[in-house]
């Protein structure tokens, strides 16, 4: 009963992850002549990614539109809001949060120590557990709200 | 206007941190969900509130935070360029044309390019490009607003979770 109440907020952030994924995975599918549109669409992705060339994965001689690390995350939180839509309660701690982070904390150290070079898997993998953790506890948060009101 | 006064600060703070290069690679998409919760935090203990945040308000002051961390961030920015006459779109660029002519892009991405060297070249002549600003203020807004929002509901969550706790 509750999980049909809350269908709808699932459905509704798996959409916005589905167009943000899409956003950052544009370059394969606008092709080599937009460069324009890929530029434009580079810029709304500016404030929230560092960008560089380097770090970021390619597709069609064109970067994505944010790092390697953090189309992990987007990427890892829009597998969790797939899952999500599941008929199974998944609720994580902010302990579990931090730990979510740990790997990709100590890979961004590791990386600044210059114990190894940048690897672009290692930081969509990292990204991934991080994104993941992170939907699931804002979905809570969202779900714990609307569930009130609707008690109320 | 006053009741906002908490999101006006935080706005500006996470635009200062967003143009410090270090954190910006760190910290990306954190700063401004977390400048909205501080901004609630903040709201709270200034008016000395102990009751519920509602959606409503955690959702305007998502929104606010991002659209005065939009200013501030847009701000920055052009008065770096003006100064500056260079930032990373015009730096760039020479990447963008080296990339059309070694894989052949084709006759569109060649008019794309001349329309960016155009903004390019205006930036290093006068430090400004009304485009440049357009494009900037547009792309900032929406990210900021969004994530704004995003930091609202989650700090909305925390600080009403803390409460009904103690």
């Amino acid at each position: 009963m509750q999980n049909k109440k809350i269908f709808p907020i699932k459905i509704l952030l798996l959409s916005a992850l589905i167009i943000w994924n899409i956003g950052i995975f544009s370059p394969c599918f606008l092709g080599k002549d937009n460069l324009l549109a890929h530029h434009l669409i580079k810029f709304i992705y500016s404030p929230v990614c560092h960008q560089n060339a380097e770090r970021s994965f390619a597709c069609n001689h064109l970067q994505f539109m944010v790092c390697a690390r953090c189309t992990g995350i987007y990427f890892g939180a829009m597998i969790a809001a797939l899952l999500n839509l599941l008929p199974v309660s998944i609720s994580i701690s902010k302990r579990f949060l931090f730990y979510s982070a740990l790997p990709m904390i100590i890979d961004v150290l590791m990386l600044n120590l210059e114990v190894y070079q940048y690897n672009k898997l290692l930081a969509f993998i990292t990204g991934n557990i991080f994104g993941a953790s992170v939907f699931i506890f804002i979905f809570e948060i969202i779900k714990d709200y609307f569930l009130e009101i609707i008690k109320e | 206007m006053k009741k906002y006064l908490p999101t006006f600060i935080t706005g500006f703070a996470a635009s200062v941190l967003s143009i410090v290069p270090g954190i910006k690679s760190f910290s990306c998409c954190l700063i401004v969900p977390g400048a909205v919760i501080l901004a609630l935090i903040l709201d709270q203990k200034v008016n000395k509130n102990s009751e519920r945040i509602q959606i409503g308000k955690a959702v305007m002051f998502g929104f606010m935070t991002g659209l005065f961390a939009t200013f501030f961030i847009t701000a920055l920015d052009v008065l770096i360029t003006f100064i500056t006459k260079t930032n990373d779109f015009v730096e760039a660029l020479p990447q963008s044309e080296t990339l059309i002519r070694e894989f052949k892009f084709g006759p569109m991405a060649e008019e794309s390019l001349k329309m960016m060297k155009q903004m390019g070249k205006e930036i290093q002549r006068t430090g400004f490009s009304a485009l440049y600003l357009f494009i900037l203020l547009t792309s900032n807004f929406i990210t900021n607003t969004i994530f704004g929002i995003i930091g609202g509901l989650v700090g909305m969550g925390l600080l009403n979770k803390r409460k009904a706790e103690q």
